[in-house]
């Protein structure tokens, strides 16, 4: 009798197992083809966006849809778990980048063809996909991944395969291109003290030099205090409190509420990111805290489902464009449109960011990933990129690559630096005022600083 | 009867060593892969299934050797028999803490302790931010001399070599249970006060049991080291050591054999998934709660059943490969 109870249960379990594989399998696909259509698609979540016919390209007029060999880009992009945010722009920005690549002319006549996987946040999954991508799809350059240890693997797995390496938003550590630095991986956007030096002048100018600071405790915000600390000093100020929080801390009232408002600290610098930075500025926005202290922070809308908490009105925030765009410039304009004709036909995807009524590109990581990837494909073109083969074509390329602002990088100008393979480009301070954000200042990319002083051999 | 089953594992061993070499592509890196996870699996199935110890620290041994080997590559230490060595020392020094707590607690207790412990680890590279590489992860300097010249990425020499690793692993665990230490275990873990008043010593052989699995994960982070060049904070944590608990769950916690293969399958599965769909976490959890439901003694539990409906019959029911133990009860 049990025998036989088994024997059933075995072959339920068979049947339910296979039945839910074979939903697996007829859902949305994560690792994608695209479709040589001629017809402008949106992005469906883990579907391609049809790869052809936008109005306006990257690259100038729209020109005949490529038909060479197409070459592959392997993206890890985490549409699910707690990088979906990031994910979710990543998916959309690396989309729009490729259709317009692909709509005026591709690699000089080879169609660019995205393959996603989605790591979740894995680090061992990432690396696992990523040599899947290079060795069993045959990709020839890998892109992706958004925390830094998944960053930082697989920049070591395509050192060890010789193939490009291009981040496309998140991997934020100051490690990717200071003492990880290698001849294969390239970040286009600022990280680490090139995107704080930049703004703590003109803060602690603006809202004196007594300052609090509250950050998640593990890599990424340790090197965000050593690096602000670092940049207060060069401009007379200090941190007069600062507030470490656990990784993974729910309740973070007792932390915030430790942020002086008796008038000791004029400015509270929250570093906090995800959710954890929701968290934050809702028990902010409680205690009252912003009617005492002025606040800065990196992260935008994108990272308040679109809107903005007001909390946050008077803040100043940085980023590589703002979150509504820069006023009067076509080229953004027509960046934004595109960006969430896109993202708007594919409301499962968009739900992290706000849904279709609310969702932006953002003023960080949705442009980011835009510009990696277009930064990509335009150091593609210029090595006469063909295919992995190539590759040393493709790193001399990338590495001297500079872009004026135009229709590829609508927000300002590229310049990459050949010794670190890290990139600069125009950054923005901006204050919120209501949903709205204005532009402080803008400092061009050429005035930014290098990272660090790693030297690729 | 014997003979049927050793002939049965060793075409299993020549056809892995042949055919996916042969098969060639990323066939051979992806069960490389598996065959190190399955080692993790293992040492979970000896702990958990034989001895009855519910153990949710083995991941930490995992991931303890396999930092081990990452931060003697950046004190310049590349030797590979130097590296093996220290790797191995630092998972058993891990395991006497989970051995003690095998001596003075058991259940629910043992299981927190173990959980509790396990998250301690998980925080130690924040702890120790230079040493680690903290929440960034931690690179294996030395190229190819730190796996004796063999390219996990390239070939089929670091496969073989795995292979020959976890055959070895494998061998030694089922000798190991098949002898009367072993079956002394088994017994324990089934009734530690029975096997006590039949005069075993239930310390000792618990003490031994952890120390034993320990050297098993610690085998398997010293590889994952090796292949991967990369060691980051999960390795610690309460994920690694549920996912080898979930491998050995899915092949059968109570066989050899079992978590070995629950573990191909598993990964196996998660990385297509991870490819087909936006919702493979989705899918894979139900796939979980199904294996878990219907099939209790998991994948070597539905040989078994078949086997018995049908009347195969290749080996005895006490010590083979991936069959169920009985044992002293």
């Amino acid at each position: 009798m049990g025998s036989t109870n088994l024997t059933i249960r075995a072959r339920l379990a068979v049947g339910l197992c296979g039945l839910t594989l074979a939903l697996a399998a007829c859902s949305a696909p994560a690792a994608t083809t695209p479709a040589a259509t001629t017809a402008a698609a949106p992005p469906a979540a883990g579907k391609p966006a049809a790869t052809t016919a936008p109005a306006v390209a990257a690259g100038g007029a729209t020109t005949a849809a490529p038909t060479g060999t197409p070459i592959k880009v392997g993206i890890m992009d985490d549409v699910t778990g707690v990088g979906a945010i990031e994910g979710a722009l990543m998916r959309v920005s690396s989309e729009l980048a490729i259709q317009r690549a692909n709509a005026s002319g591709g690699i000089n006549g080879h169609p660019l063809q995205p393959i996603y996987v989605d790591p979740k946040g894995d680090a061992n999954q990432a690396q696992q996909l990523a040599q899947q991508l290079a060795q069993q799809d045959n990709v020839d350059v890998l892109s992706g991944g958004i925390f830094s240890p998944e960053c930082l693997g697989v920049q070591a797995l395509a050192a060890k395969l010789q193939i490009v390496y291009v981040p496309l938003n998140g991997c934020a550590s100051d490690a990717l291109t200071t003492k990880s630095c290698d001849k294969y991986t390239f970040r286009v956007y600022p990280a680490g003290r090139q995107t704080t030096d930049t703004a703590v002048a003109y803060e602690v100018k603006t809202f004196g030099p007594k300052w609090a600071i509250i950050y998640p405790d593990y890599a990424l915000g340790q090197s965000d205090l050593a690096t602000s600390k670092a940049a207060l000093a060069k401009n007379g100020g200090e941190y007069v409190t600062e507030i470490p929080v656990p990784l993974g801390e729910a309740n973070v009232t007792p932390y915030v509420t430790k942020v002086p408002t008796d008038g000791s600290v004029t400015v509270l610098n929250v570093r906090a990111t995800g959710s954890d930075l929701a968290r934050v500025m809702s028990v902010i926005q409680q205690f009252g805290i912003n009617q005492k202290v002025a606040i800065v922070t990196a992260l935008g809308k994108e990272s308040f489902a679109g809107v903005y908490p007001e909390a946050l009105n008077g803040a100043i925030i940085t980023g590589t464009r703002p979150s509504d765009g820069l006023p009067g410039n076509a080229d953004d304009q027509k960046y934004m449109d595109d960006w969430l004709a896109l993202a708007k036909k594919n409301p499962d995807l968009i739900g992290p960011l706000g849904g279709v009524d609310h969702v932006t590109p953002g003023n960080n990581n949705g442009y980011n990933a835009y510009m990696s990837m277009t930064a990509l494909v335009l150091a593609m073109r210029k090595a006469n990129f063909t295919g992995k083969a190539d590759t040393e074509k493709l790193v001399s390329a990338f590495e001297t690559l500079t872009v004026p602002q135009g229709p590829d990088f609508p927000d300002g100008q590229l310049i990459m630096n050949k010794d670190d393979h890290q990139g600069r480009t125009t950054y923005y301070l901006l204050k919120i005022n209501g949903q709205k954000e204005e532009v402080v200042q803008s400092f061009p990319a050429d005035q930014l600083p290098t990272i660090g002083d790693c030297k690729i051999a | 009867m014997k003979y049927a089953s050793i002939v049965f594992a060793v075409i299993i061993v020549l056809f892995m060593a042949i055919v996916p070499p042969v098969m060639g592509g990323y066939a051979v890196q992806a069960l490389t892969s598996y065959l190190i996870s399955g080692l993790l699996a293992l040492a979970v199935g000896l702990i958990t299934g034989y001895g009855r110890l519910f153990n949710l620290g083995v991941g930490a041994n995992f991931g303890v050797s396999a930092y081990a080997v990452a931060i003697l590559t950046h004190q310049g230490i590349t030797e590979p028999f130097t590296l093996f060595a220290v790797a191995i020392i630092a998972g058993v020094v891990v395991s006497l803490l989970f051995a003690f707590y095998a001596l003075i607690a058991s259940g629910v207790e043992y299981l927190m302790l173990t959980f509790l412990t396990t998250l301690a680890f998980a925080s130690i590279p924040h702890a120790a931010n230079d040493l680690t590489g903290g929440d960034n992860g931690l690179t294996v300097n030395g190229g190819l001399r730190v796996s004796f010249g063999l390219s996990p990425l390239a070939g089929n020499g670091f496969y073989w070599f795995v292979l020959g690793i976890v055959v070895l692993c494998t061998c030694v665990s089922w000798y190991v249970l098949a002898s009367q230490t072993g079956k002394a275990i088994q017994a324990i873990g089934r009734n530690p006060s029975r096997a006590a008043a039949m005069g075993y010593s239930v310390a000792q052989y618990r003490v031994a049991l952890t120390v034993f699995s320990s050297v098993i994960a610690s085998i398997g982070g010293w590889l994952f080291a090796l292949q991967r060049s990369f060691v980051f904070i999960d390795l610690l944590g309460l994920a690694n050591s549920t996912n080898g608990l979930v491998y050995a769950l899915v092949g059968g916690v109570d066989s050899i054999l079992g978590p070995l293969l629950g573990a191909a399958l598993l990964r196996a599965l998660t990385d297509q998934l991870s490819r087909g769909s936006t919702q493979s976490s989705l899918y894979i959890g139900i796939v979980l709660m199904l294996v878990v439901y219907f099939l209790p003694d998991g994948l070597v539990g539905l040989w078994r059943s078949i086997r018995a409906r049908y009347g195969l019959q290749f080996s005895r029911p006490t010590p083979e490969l991936g069959e169920k133990q009985h044992g002293i009860n």
